[in-house]
Formats: C-alpha cells, sequence, structure tokens
C-alpha cells in the first residue's frame, strides 16, 4: 500500500509471516491490525490499517523475525530518521 | 512485494524454521540491514557457527561461505579460518549454550589474544533447541526440563566475563532495541580485534513457557521494561540489579591482534635470505 502524502509505502509478504504480531504489538501509533485471511502456513497476516498514522520509524521491519515487513520511503524522510 | 534483503539468503529454504515470534529471526533481519548498509560483498565474509536454534542463522539462510562446526568449536574453527584468511570478515553466531556453555573456554581465550573474529552471541537463556535444558546463563529459580524444582545457580554474565577476558569491542543489547543493536554490529564488524555482542533473545517455546512469558512479544515487552543503561547502573546494588538487562557497550579498546603480530613474527624469518 502507498501512502500518497509523503510516498511512504508499507508492504507485507504474505508468504513469509508467521503471525507472531510482533508489529502489531510495538507499533506506537497502531498503523497494523490483525486480518480476517490467514495465508498457505494458516497464520493470520497483519494489514497496514491506518497508513496515516506511519511515522516511518522502521521499528516494524527491523524486528521482524520473517523479514517479512517492508517499508519503502523517500529519500528526504531517511536522512531525517 | 519481496524484500530486498532476500538477495543475501538462501531463499529456497523459507520461510524460516524458528517458531513463531523467535528473535533469532530478528537477528537475521538486523544483520542483514547491517550488511546491506556497510556494502560489504557476501564474499568477503565467512560464518562460523556450532549447534543450536542461532546456528540456524549462518547455517543455512544467510547465504556466505559457512562452517557448520561440532558443538562449542565454532571458535575455535574461526580462529583457524582468520589465521589463514585475515582480509575476510570471519563472523561467529552461535547461541548461549555453544559459546558460554560448552565452548566456554574457546571464548575467553579469544578475546585474550584479541583475535580479529566478530562474535554474536545469541542469548535465549536456555538449551533451546534440545527442549529446555537448563544452561549456563538460565538465571536462578528458573524451572526447566532439568531443573524442574528452579535452577540453583546463579547465571553466567557473558558479556562482563568477555569484557574482562581483554576483548577490544564488547556490547550487550537485546532484540527490543533495534537501533542500538544495529549500530553495535555494525561497529563490531568495523572493528579490528576480538568484538563480542551478547544478544538477549526471546525464546517462546522453551524459555518464555516457564518464566509465564508464552508469547515472543510478552518477552520483547520485558526486555523493554526491565532494560537497564549501563551508565546508569553506577552505585546500584546488584538486588536493584536482579533480573534486569544490563544494555550498553562495556569495552572499547585499543589492543594489537593475533594475527597481526603473527604475520609479523613470519615476516622477521622471511627476511632472512636462503
Amino acid at each position: 500500500m502507498i501512502r500518497e502524502k509523503d510516498k511512504i509505502e508499507i508492504y507485507i509478504d504474505e508468504g513469509l509471516c508467521k503471525g507472531c504480531d510482533i508489529c502489531i504489538e510495538l507499533c506506537r501509533p497502531g498503523v497494523f491490525v490483525k486480518s480476517e485471511k490467514l495465508n498457505s502456513r494458516g497464520y493470520y497476516v497483519p494489514v497496514p490499517a491506518s497508513m496515516n498514522k506511519c511515522t516511518g520509524c522502521m521499528i516494524c521491519e527491523l524486528i521482524c523475525p520473517e523479514l517479512a515487513v517492508i517499508i519503502k520511503k523517500n529519500e528526504l524522510v531517511k536522512e531525517v530518521v | 512485494m519481496k524484500n530486498e534483503l532476500l538477495k543475501y539468503l538462501r531463499t529456497d529454504i523459507l520461510p524460516t524454521e524458528f517458531c513463531s515470534g523467535c528473535g533469532c529471526g530478528t537477528v537475521l533481519n538486523i544483520f542483514c540491514h547491517v550488511v546491506d548498509e556497510l556494502k560489504i560483498n557476501p564474499d568477503d565474509i565467512i560464518m562460523v557457527t556450532g549447534i543450536g536454534c542461532s546456528s540456524w542463522i549462518p547455517s543455512p539462510y544467510f547465504s556466505a561461505d559457512t562452517l557448520h562446526t561440532t558443538h562449542g568449536r565454532a571458535i575455535a574453527f574461526a580462529t583457524g579460518v582468520k589465521v589463514m584468511k585475515p582480509d575476510k570478515h570471519v563472523i561467529v553466531i552461535a547461541g548461549d549454550g555453544d559459546l558460554a556453555g560448552i565452548g566456554g573456554n574457546h571464548l575467553i581465550h579469544a578475546a585474550r589474544r584479541n583475535i580479529g573474529l566478530t562474535v554474536f552471541l545469541v542469548n535465549n537463556y536456555i538449551y533451546g533447541m534440545t527442549g529446555g535444558q537448563v544452561s549456563p546463563t538460565t538465571p536462578s529459580n528458573v524451572p526447566t526440563t532439568t531443573t524442574p524444582y528452579g535452577n540453583t545457580e546463579p547465571a553466567f554474565k557473558i558479556a562482563e566475563l568477555v569484557s574482562a577476558a581483554g576483548a577490544s569491542y564488547v556490547a550487550r543489547w537485546t532484540t527490543y532495541q533495534v537501533f542500538h543493536l544495529k549500530k553495535a554490529m555494525k561497529d563490531a564488524i568495523l572493528n579490528k580485534g576480538f568484538s563480542f555482542i551478547e544478544i538477549c533473545s526471546q525464546c517462546p517455546t522453551s524459555y518464555g513457557k516457564r518464566v509465564g512469558m508464552r508469547e515472543g512479544i510478552d518477552q520483547l515487552k520485558d526486555f523493554r521494561d526491565n532494560s537497564i543503561d549501563l551508565k546508569k547502573t553506577a552505585g546500584m546494588k546488584d538486588e536493584e540489579l536482579e533480573n534486569k538487562f544490563i544494555v550498553g557497550k562495556f569495552a572499547e579498546r585499543n589492543r594489537t591482534e593475533f594475527t597481526e603480530n603473527l604475520r609479523n613474527i613470519n615476516r622477521k624469518f622471511d627476511e632472512v635470505p636462503v
């Protein structure tokens, strides 16, 4: 999903996710929610429901144990962080 | 959409075999970020590892030249590799049972020699892969498979031990402090001497369920709430620091490196005309 304002993109690799909920719990603004959909391995994957709250802090991408969260930011945002 | 960092992994065996919420995956993730940001060619990395859950990070997941060695002997093998290939990054990622328990002597002697290895010890406080037996880092009073009435021994403080043994870079971080851990991993890889990071990691399957934290996120919240910066611990009593995670940089010092000393001696004899 792409946010129009500053082009922050959040993707979840559904094939890799194991539904540990770390990204849902540790995201302070609460961007992710658990979806109703099962992935191929039988886990409920998270979805970035409230994209506008994302600050681009990158914690979810770094802490994901399965490399399943991908955050793409434009260069300007990256420099500030 | 695929993660760009998957180019560093052996992707045909993904997703990983780690339990859901395991900290080993976080270490793998941050290590991939570090290799990417330092622009290290994976061909210049030689990974050495032992036995255990965290030994799965280099073998089979991270795609570099890998030595998967016998239990506890990762640093012994890595010493040989570094002496023969001093220009390569020799990186050891293994667990607490492997490096501090069975291979504890190799660890302190590598620190004493100050050989240019980078060692990441993933400390999950238990022998996780074999079913949750007590390890040298298990805290007191924790029930495990082999100590069902609680562990009667105190735990090893590995970062302090390696720092006292003379390593040139020592730090301890948990898997919750991802940015500090990433910075420390970069410093450790770029440091010339023996660099050591103890990474406190969550193990929901073998350790967490015995201390009432059944999910990985519960242990991460424990790391968040009970971590203390090393600089703030001065003057604090041992009772206050019980069950706390003292994080920070324990040592950064300049010492001559082992392989350099070895090469200087070799050069001395090379100059003698035959």
